[in-house]
Parts: structure tokens; C-alpha cells; sequence
């Protein structure tokens, strides 16, 4: 898995429950996969999902070290990323199911099954007609590119122990003007 | 009454294709038939015209066969194209078959173009 495949998968999930037809597997394929055939194109309508970019930062990492500082303490590296993920649509009735899902994009219900996927998404310009005439024909194809914002957390690596200084300021009655410190390094 | 020089090419034929719920592709089981055809010449450049423009620049040979027993890929019933091993010489390889002419006049046979299958 990549995250360019995971992002569409998870695009899919939530484009897919959020319109509302019965979805064929080949209804949306991704554009850039066919398992080393033909990658045989289905019949119009459909659609073609494919990340153009992806593991874009959004602000600075930030280490996060674990709670548990006594025993065997961790850090992990966190960050906020977003990705470009066009989405083309072939056929007047796959225009329909972006025009449709843009409609709910911020909806509760949308919101919650991003939320189960990791992404949050936002529609980036409008639904382009691409329509074109072939050879034999008039291709009738639409575009829609959306950002998708996602978290990356690293693997867990061990953190350095702190040492445990402990200083204290000692007063002794019987020699007031004096005030030792007292330093005690706990390894 | 047959074309010359034919020989034993293998032929892999691959059943459709099949796609999951997320839309990724699966191959469809292959099988390899040995059929008769001519042996491997290069295509030339008339039958690189017939393929399309990012097929041209690959390593292209063209077969004859007697009968029909190679197909290309066939969107309508969403079969892929058989590909062509040829197990020796200067084109020993893979190749998927990219187009094929039937010839009807005097002497019945099919002319096939295939080119060499990306190592992905």
C-alpha cells in the first residue's frame, strides 16, 4: 500500500456511501492501475480517481513525547500533510454524481465518514467540461479536483531518559549567613 | 493448405479481468496453448502505423497465422489481448498482440502485430 492508494481508497469510501446509487466495482476505478493487463476501460458512466500529489506539509512536524517519562519513554514524530486527488468523470451521469456529491460535502453524516477514513476534504475550483471530439465520436468528460488533508504519525522510537536533578537551598540556623545548595543527580 | 514456415509459438491467454470493491484490477488466470504460426519477423514500419503512439517505440514483430487463434483486447466483452512467448532467437520474449489483419484473398491467414510487454 501507498499513500497515494491510500488516499483514494479512502476518497472512494466516502464519495461512494455519500452518493446515492448502487456502486459497480469498475463504477470508479483508479486511473493509473490494471494489475499489469489491459486495464480495460469500463462503458460511460464512470469514474477515474488518481493522487497527483500528495506528502504535502501543512505547518512544522512537531515530536510528541509519550507521557511515561519513568519507564520506557518514546517520542513520535506528527504531522499534518494534504494532496491533490483528481477525479474525472466520463459521461453525462458520472457529472451528475460529482455535482451531487460536491452538494453534501460538508454535511454531518460526510463529515463523520472522513472522520472514520482520516481525511478531511475540500473541493479545489469547479467541475471543468474536458468534453472533446474523438475520431469517431464526442468524448463527454468532466473534472473535479479535491484537496485532502491527512496526519502522519511516525514510528516509535525510544527516547533519551531525562536525568532527574534535584536542587535544594539549605538553611542552617547555625550558620545563617550561609545558604548551601544542595544538588542531588538521580541516574 | 498453409502458410510457410510456420513453428510452435506459445500463447497466453488471460481470462478477464476482475475488479474489487475499491476498483483495482485483478488478471484473470492465464493459460499457454502452443499454436502454429510463422516465426517472428519485425514489423515494419507500415505496421507500426496501426499501433497506437506509445506502442511505436517499443520492440514490435509481427506473426501469420492460418486461423483466428489470436485475439486483442476486446473492451465489449472486457477480455484482454493474448500475449506471444517466443522462447528464442534475437526476439525472445514476451509480446501482446496490438492488432491483427485478416487476409481473405487467394491464401486465407491473419497477419498479427504485437510488441514487447513492459517488464512491470
Amino acid at each position: 500500500m501507498t499513500i497515494d492508494r491510500d488516499l483514494y481508497v479512502a476518497f472512494r469510501t466516502v464519495f461512494a456511501a455519500t452518493v446515492s446509487r448502487t456502486w459497480a466495482n469498475d463504477d470508479f476505478i483508479p486511473a493509473n492501475d490494471s494489475d499489469g493487463g489491459d486495464g480495460i476501460k469500463p462503458d460511460p458512466p464512470y469514474l477515474t480517481g488518481l493522487t497527483v500529489n500528495s506528502d504535502i506539509s501543512v505547518g512544522i512536524d512537531e515530536r510528541q513525547p509519550s507521557a511515561d517519562i519513568s519507564g520506557n519513554p518514546t517520542e513520535i514524530q506528527v504531522g499534518q500533510r494534504t494532496s491533490l486527488l483528481s477525479v474525472n468523470a466520463f459521461g453525462f451521469q458520472a457529472a451528475d454524481w460529482l455535482a451531487e456529491f460536491n452538494s453534501k460535502i460538508q454535511l454531518p453524516a460526510v463529515e463523520a465518514r472522513m472522520t472514520t477514513q482520516g481525511i478531511t476534504v475540500r473541493r479545489l475550483g469547479g467541475l471543468r467540461n474536458l468534453s472533446t471530439r474523438l475520431d469517431t465520436g464526442i468524448e463527454h468528460r468532466y473534472q473535479q479536483d479535491y484537496e485532502i488533508d491527512y496526519r502522519v504519525v511516525s514510528d516509535t522510537e525510544t527516547q533519551v531518559e531525562l536525568l532527574h536533578v534535584q536542587q535544594n537551598l539549605e538553611h542552617d540556623p547555625a550558620t545563617p549567613d550561609a545558604w548551601p545548595y544542595q544538588v542531588t543527580v538521580d541516574l | 493448405m498453409s502458410t510457410l514456415g510456420q513453428e510452435p509459438v506459445t500463447r497466453r491467454r488471460y481470462a478477464a479481468e476482475t475488479r474489487d470493491a475499491n476498483g483495482y484490477a485483478t488478471r484473470g488466470a492465464s493459460t499457454d496453448t502452443a499454436i502454429m504460426a510463422t516465426g517472428p519477423q519485425p514489423a515494419t514500419g507500415r505496421d507500426l502505423q496501426l499501433l497506437p503512439e506509445g506502442e511505436r517505440v517499443k520492440t514490435a514483430i509481427k506473426l501469420y497465422t492460418d486461423s483466428a487463434v489470436l485475439r486483442t483486447v476486446d473492451r465489449a466483452t472486457k477480455l484482454p489481448a493474448d500475449e506471444v512467448i517466443v522462447a528464442s532467437d534475437q526476439f525472445a520474449g514476451t509480446y501482446k498482440v496490438m492488432a491483427i489483419q485478416g487476409q481473405r484473398a487467394i491464401l486465407p491467414h491473419y497477419k498479427a502485430i504485437c510488441v514487447e510487454v513492459d517488464e512491470s
